[in-house]
C-alpha cells in the first residue's frame, strides 16, 4: 500500500503494452514523482509514445497495472480519470474550423456536469491558460489558420484549462522554433514549481532535456534502460547503447547540468530502425 | 440568441406562411387567422390538409438535419450523411420487400417497414464495423458496402416483381410527404422529439466526439458508447424521417453544412441544423406542389449543385 505521502503518483507496475500480435512494451515499471518534472527519451519506435498512451489510460496494458495514488487506473471512470490527468498526444487532431478560444475551452469537459452552465471556475481556468501559453491574442482565430507552433500552443493551452495536476505530453517541442521550444519549457518548468503541478514530457534534445527536466527516463526496446537525475543518466555509455549515436559529455558552463555532444551514429542504427512502426 | 438561427427561424415562418396559404384555394393571411378563430372552411383546408403537411415536412426536416449533424461529428467528416449509415439503402429494401413481396393491402405498413429496414441496416453496419471498438473510417467504409448491398437487392426485387408493386414501392422511394395526416404526424413526433432532446443534451459530447480519440478520451470523453448511443439517436432520428417521408436525399447533408459557419459549438449547430433541414424540406415541398413533384426529387436539385460549389470552394484545398 502507497501512503499518501509518497513521492510517487503514478506508476506503472510490470506493464507489457502492445498493439494486435505485437508487444512494444515489456515488463516495465516506472514511478512519476509527485511535484517533478520527469523526461522520457529514447530512440524512435522504442514505446515511448505507447506508454504513454498507457498511462494516460488510453491503451490497457496486456498484463501488469497502472495506479494514480495506489489505485489502478481501470477503476476511474474516464472523467474521473481526465480531472486528474491530462494528455497531449504527438498529433491532435480538432474539427478544422475550430476558433482556438472552442478548443480551450473543451479541456473544461471533465468539470462539467450534464446541461450545467459555464462557470466562473470554468472561465477562469481557460483565461489562465491561454494567457500561460501567449494566446489571448490569437483566441478568436480559427485553430487551422495559425502556424504549427502556434497551434501546438493553443493545444497545451486546451491541455492547462484541464486542470489536472498530472500533465503527460507526447513530444510537446516538436513543430516549435528553438526559442518557442525554451519557452514552452521554461513554462512547463514554472508549472511544476510554482503551481506543483506533475509533468512526464517526451522530449528529443537531451540536452534540453537534461537543462530542464528533474529526471530523465531513457526508454529502448520497450524497457527503461536508465532513470534518475540528468547527471546520472547522461553519460557516453548510456547514449550509445539507447540511441547508438558516439560522442562525449561536457561540463554545461551555463547550467548545473551535464552537456552531450554527438560525434557520430553507429552503425547499428540500421538494426535499431526495423523496429520503427510505432512509435 | 445567435443572429443567424433567428434568421433562419424567421424563414422558416415565412416558408410555412406561405404554404398554409398556397393552394388550389389561396388563403390570405386573414383567412388563416380566421382559422384560428373557428372559420369552418378554412379550418378544414388547413387542419385536415395544409398543417399536417407542412408540419410534418417541418419535423421531418429537423430530424435529417439532426441526423446529419450527429453523423458529421461522429465520423469526423462533414460530407457525411445519415445514408451513409445506411437508414435509406435499408428502408428502401425494407418497403421493396414488404410491397414487392407480401400478398394484399400493406400500404399502412410501409412505414413501419421502412423504419425497420433502416434500424436493421444500421445495427449491421455498426456490427460489422465493430473491431474491438469502432472507428469512423471503418464505419464510412462498411456504410458504403451495405449501402450497396441493398441498393443491388432493391433493384433485384424491382427487376423481378410484379410491375404495378414496383410502380408503388418506387413512389414511395422518391420521396414525398403529399400524404401527411395526423396519425402519420403524432408517431413522428413521438418518435423523434425525444430523440432530438436527448441529441440537444448530449452537444457536449458531441463537440468533442469530432475530435480525434485520443484527445477525446484524454478528455474524459466514454467514447465507444458516446459513440453507440449518438449512432442510436441518428438511426432513431433518420428511421423515423424515412418512415413518415420516404427517402429523402441531401436534406442531412445540406442543413448541417449550411450551419456549420454559425458555431464550432453542437450547443448551437444542432438546433440551427434542425431549423435549417425543416427550412429545406418546407421549401423543396412547397416548390414541389407548385410543378407537381414529389419533395423528395427536388431536395437532389438543390443538393447537387451545392456539393459542387462546395468542391470548386476547396478546389485548392
Amino acid at each position: 500500500m502507497i501512503e499518501p505521502t509518497s513521492p510517487v503518483l503514478l506508476q506503472a507496475h510490470d506493464v507489457t503494452i502492445g498493439y494486435q500480435g505485437r508487444n512494444v512494451v515489456n515488463r516495465l515499471s516506472i514511478g512519476i514523482e509527485r511535484g517533478r518534472f520527469t523526461a522520457l527519451l529514447g530512440p524512435n519506435g522504442c514505446g515511448k509514445s505507447t506508454l504513454l498512451r498507457a498511462l494516460a489510460g488510453l491503451l490497457a496494458p496486456k498484463s501488469g497495472a497502472i495506479s494514480l495514488e495506489g489505485q489502478p487506473i481501470a477503476q476511474l471512470s474516464r472523467k474521473q480519470l481526465a480531472r486528474r490527468l491530462s494528455f497531449l498526444p504527438q498529433i491532435p487532431r480538432a474539427p478544422d474550423d475550430i476558433t482556438v478560444r472552442d478548443l480551450v475551452e473543451q479541456g473544461r469537459y471533465p468539470h462539467r456536469r450534464p446541461l450545467a452552465p459555464w462557470s466562473a471556475a470554468d472561465r477562469a481556468a481557460c483565461t489562465e491558460a491561454l494567457e500561460l501559453t501567449h494566446m489571448v491574442a490569437l483566441a478568436e482565430r480559427p485553430l487551422a489558420a495559425l502556424s504549427g507552433g502556434q497551434r501546438q500552443r493553443a493545444w497545451l493551452a486546451m491541455t492547462l484549462a484541464q486542470s489536472a495536476d498530472i500533465l503527460l505530453l507526447d513530444e510537446p517541442t516538436t513543430y516549435l522554433d528553438m526559442a518557442h521550444q525554451l519557452e514552452l519549457l521554461a513554462l512547463l518548468r514554472r508549472l511544476v514549481d510554482e503551481r506543483g503541478k506533475t509533468i512526464l514530457a517526451v522530449l528529443h534534445d537531451i540536452n534540453q532535456a537534461g537543462q530542464f527536466a528533474d529526471k530523465l527516463a531513457l526508454l529502448s526496446d520497450g524497457a527503461i534502460t536508465s532513470i534518475g537525475p540528468p547527471a546520472d543518466v547522461i553519460t557516453t555509455e548510456t547514449i550509445r547503447t539507447v540511441f547508438h549515436v558516439d560522442g562525449m559529455v561536457l561540463v554545461n558552463p551555463m547550467a548545473p547540468c551535464p552537456l552531450f555532444l554527438p560525434r557520430t551514429a553507429l552503425a547499428s542504427i540500421d538494426a535499431a530502425d526495423d523496429d520503427t512502426m510505432r512509435s | 440568441m445567435n443572429r443567424g438561427l433567428t434568421l433562419l427561424v424567421l424563414l422558416v415562418v415565412i416558408v410555412a406562411t406561405l404554404s398554409l396559404s398556397w393552394g388550389d384555394r389561396g388563403l390570405a393571411p386573414q383567412d388563416i387567422f380566421a382559422a384560428l378563430q373557428g372559420d369552418p372552411i378554412a379550418a378544414i383546408i388547413l387542419g385536415t390538409v395544409r398543417a399536417p403537411r407542412i408540419a410534418t415536412a417541418l419535423l421531418v426536416g429537423a430530424c435529417l438535419g439532426v441526423a446529419g449533424a450527429i453523423t458529421q461529428a461522429v465520423m469526423r467528416n462533414p460530407l457525411a450523411e445519415p445514408g451513409l449509415l445506411g437508414i435509406n439503402g435499408g428502408a428502401s429494401l425494407g418497403v421493396a420487400l414488404l410491397v414487392i413481396g407480401a400478398e394484399g393491402a400493406v400500404g399502412h405498413l410501409m412505414p413501419l417497414a421502412g423504419f425497420t429496414g433502416a434500424a436493421l441496416s444500421a445495427t449491421a453496419i455498426y456490427v460489422l464495423a465493430w473491431r474491438g471498438g469502432t472507428s469512423s473510417i471503418r464505419l464510412i467504409l462498411v456504410g458504403i458496402g451495405i449501402g450497396a448491398a441493398t441498393g443491388a437487392v432493391t433493384s433485384l426485387l424491382t427487376v423481378l416483381g410484379d410491375i404495378r408493386d414496383v410502380q408503388r414501392a418506387l413512389a414511395w422511394m422518391a420521396g414525398s410527404i403529399y400524404n401527411a395526416d395526423w396519425t402519420r404526424l403524432r408517431w413522428l413526433a413521438m418518435w423523434s422529439l425525444p430523440a432530438l432532446a436527448i441529441t440537444w443534451c448530449l452537444a457536449r459530447d458531441l463537440d468533442l466526439s469530432a475530435f480525434d480519440d485520443d484527445v477525446s478520451g484524454a478528455l474524459g470523453l466514454p467514447l465507444q458508447a458516446m459513440r453507440a448511443v449518438l449512432t442510436a439517436l441518428c438511426t432513431l432520428l433518420a428511421g423515423a424521417a424515412v418512415a413518415a417521408a420516404g427517402p429523402i436525399s441531401f436534406v442531412g447533408l445540406l442543413a448541417p453544412q449550411l450551419v456549420r459557419g454559425l458555431s464550432s459549438r453542437h450547443a448551437i449547430r444542432l438546433p440551427a441544423a434542425a431549423v435549417c433541414g425543416a427550412l429545406l424540406l418546407a421549401s423543396a415541398d412547397l416548390v414541389g406542389r407548385l410543378v407537381q413533384l414529389p419533395a423528395g426529387l427536388l431536395t437532389p436539385l438543390i443538393g447537387v449543385p451545392f456539393i459542387g460549389l462546395l468542391l470548386w470552394r476547396r478546389r485548392n484545398d
